[in-house]
């Protein structure tokens, strides 16, 4: 009880709420700007926070994880151009609906199921979160080493479109976190005489190349195909002001769809992986599905933009669970925080609840009020973030590359750093266009130090007899199981897929 | 063949090569400390080159199923462009200059040539325009750096450098 009420007195302070301010206000730009993410801005901006005391600084990027997650709706809604991924089910109903001249109800809607979606979604971390961290607790190298090894599968498999690009990824993000000392042996590895290298490959340059100066380049080459005639022409926006507001009523009527899509979004979270574009997808067909009117979605319809909008943002809450219980990052903007909280010397995990109960309820109580920041700053912001939208693309950019290279050069004092974060710019620009996953490439760069270090501990425990000492750890033994079965799932879907796609050969002859 | 078929194969490559590089860049007997410190990374670039030959493989058969399948494969292969190569280079390049002159001539001069070049590069076309936002930006970072976080940039060009 004295740990809650710590946690809430050093949440509520002053620095951790203007944090949260700060960090829903970029959040909810940075989302809104086709393009740019949440993940972008927690990459971007990790640097700042380095001065900051630690549950600032998590109160800060919180703010931006939860505002960009709505922040996307915006862009979807006003303009037919998702601001994020996870806002492209949105576009569905929101966009039509603005057409319409709704566009004040549907960001209001989309606003609302937002903070809903969260609350719940934070609600059910509060209630999950300790008595899972218990269990986790008796976790030893084998149990580690096993669930790290099914997260690295889960992920690889889902996310891209192949599941051979997908694993390539994850191994390529393992092999570049083995550059440096051994964590065992500390000889060194793969330093190819760089001093630098030592400490290994850093995080930030890599997250920020990859994610940040990837994408300016991304944009460099739509400017060139626009100026060779190859145009894509972007809809008028409209403006966030038009037309009636939304009614108590007729945001209570959707209570079901709302509460639906924010369980679909907390356990989609709280599985590594698979994101939240997925459970907007998902809290989308299931809200049709469950409609009175199926077939006005897609048309316009509230019901719509709740359904994907409590979704997405309930996987922000979800992603917290393996994050806080077991140190494992369910999406990018996760392996971020991680690797935030490991500069201000928060080792996420199950002994944090132990060792540092207020930090846990502070950072419960940050989530909490973040969702209620959001809701303020969504309500009054809205019209000028609508003007945000419409800033040209050569301005923002632009802006980002200096961003980029600034913070990468201010954080580390290093020019090294800067030419490792080129390099993986470089990567990732080429990542992106042949489908190799950056999810999978960074949870398997953030996982594999202790992936290492729980499988070497594990073969010296098991002194020689790995299958023994396996056989006598049934968690152990649960998750090699499942990962054993998410392999061959897997493979399967891929093999499905592959033969879903291919089309019919006997068409030639029914001619 | 397609792109992805070409980038498949030049992955499997630098994985396999690699693979063969790999014990000369790992310095000490570590056996002792459950296994070697080797087995972890070579075990992923040979996961690379398997897997990277496997969708090789598995691509280059399914193309020579049918030719229904041969032309899926072709409209759903990656596109490489002048457009593409002008984005790599257009970024690649600024931000190495920027890197390179940074210890030079200071973060002002480099920064708002990098913002600048960035914005033609991007699509911008009035001058007056891309040269105020340009120093705005930058003004901005710098002022948020130094006086917000107290950070210490090198601002303008180290003439005692540059004269040798």
């Amino acid at each position: 009880m004295d740990a809650l009420l710590a946690g809430i007195q050093n949440a509520t302070s002053v620095e951790p709420l203007l944090a949260i301010l700060a960090g829903v206000s970029i959040g909810i730009f940075m989302g809104a700007v086709p393009g740019l993410t949440a993940a972008m801005a927690i990459a971007l901006l990790a640097p700042v926070t380095f001065g900051m005391d630690p549950l600032t600084a998590v109160a800060f990027l919180i703010g931006i994880y939860k505002g960009g997650t709505f922040g996307g709706s915006i862009s979807a809604i006003l303009l037919n151009v998702p601001g994020s991924p996870e806002a492209t089910a949105t576009a569905f109903d929101g966009y039509p609906l603005s057409r319409k001249g709704r566009a004040k109800q549907a960001l209001q809607m989309a606003l609302y199921a937002s903070v809903a979606g969260a609350i719940l979604a934070d609600l059910l971390l509060y209630l999950v979160a300790a008595p899972f961290s218990k269990i986790a607790l008796k976790f030893g190298p084998a149990e580690l080493t096993f669930v790290v090894l099914f997260a690295f599968t889960f992920v690889a498999g889902l996310t891209g479109k192949s599941m051979a690009r997908g694993l390539s990824a994850c191994a390529f993000g393992v092999l570049c976190a083995m550059v440096g000392l051994d964590p065992m042996s500390a000889s060194p590895r793969m330093t190819f005489g760089f001093v630098e290298l030592l400490d290994g490959l850093p995080l930030l340059p890599i997250a920020i190349g990859m994610l940040g100066l990837a994408e300016v380049m991304v944009a460099a080459e739509r400017a060139y195909a626009r100026r060779r005639g190859g145009t894509t022409h972007s809809a008028e926006p409209i403006s966030a002001t038009s037309g009636p507001p939304l009614s108590i009523a007729e945001f209570t009527s959707h209570w079901k769809t709302i509460l639906r899509s924010s369980l679909i979004g907390s356990a989609i979270g709280a599985l590594p992986g698979i994101g939240a574009s997925l459970a907007a997808f998902v809290g989308y067909g299931t809200a049709q599905k469950y409609s009175k009117t199926p077939e006005e979605f897609g048309s316009g319809i509230l019901d719509g933009v709740a359904g994907s909008e409590a979704a997405n943002s309930a996987v922000v809450g979800g992603s917290f669970v393996p994050l806080l219980t077991l140190g494992i990052p369910g999406n990018v903007s996760t392996a971020l925080l991680i690797g935030t909280f490991l500069v201000h010397g928060i080792e996420p995990g199950p002994h944090v609840f132990r060792s540092e109960p207020a930090l846990i309820y502070g950072i419960f109580t940050i989530l909490f009020l973040a969702n209620f920041v959001n809701l303020a700053v969504g309500l009054l912001g809205s019209g000028l973030y609508s003007h945000i939208v419409k800033a040209p693309e050569y301005v923002s950019y632009s802006i980002i590359g200096l961003t980029c290279m600034t913070g990468v050069f201010a954080s580390t004092n290093s020019l090294f750093s800067l030419y490792i974060m080129i390099i993986f710019a470089v990567i990732g620009y080429l990542m992106k266009k042949f489908d190799y996953s950056f999810v999978a490439f960074l949870i398997g760069f953030v996982l594999a130090p202790e992936f290492e270090v729980s499988f070497r501990s594990f073969l010296l425990v098991a002194q020689g007899d790995p299958l023994g000492f396996l056989i006598h750890r049934p968690i152990a033994m649960l998750f090699c199981v499942m990962t054993i079965f998410a392999v061959i799932r897997i493979v399967w879907t891929e093999h499905q897929k592959r033969t879903a796609q291919e089309p019919s050969t006997s068409a030639p002859h029914a001619k | 063949m397609t792109n992805r078929n070409i980038s498949s194969l030049i992955v499997a490559l630098l994985a396999g090569a690699a693979l063969w590089f790999l014990p000369d860049h790992v310095r000490g007997q570590n056996a002792l400390f459950g296994m070697n410190g080797t087995l972890l990374p070579a075990s992923a670039l040979a996961l690379i080159f398997g897997l990277s030959l496997l969708d090789l493989g598995t691509s280059i058969v399914f193309s020579q199923r049918s030719d229904a399948n041969r032309n899926m494969a072709k409209v759903s292969d990656v596109v490489l462009t002048r457009a593409t190569g002008y984005g790599f280079f257009l970024v690649t390049s600024v931000a190495g200059l920027f890197t390179f002159f940074l210890p030079w001539i200071g973060y002002f001069p480099t920064a708002t040539a990098l913002v600048v070049t960035l914005m033609f590069g991007t699509g911008g076309r009035n001058p007056l325009s891309i040269l105020v936002i340009s120093v705005l930006a930058v003004l901005i970072l710098y002022c948020g750096l130094r006086y917000g976080l107290g950070l210490h940039i090198q601002v303008w060009p180290d003439l005692a450098r540059l004269r040798g």
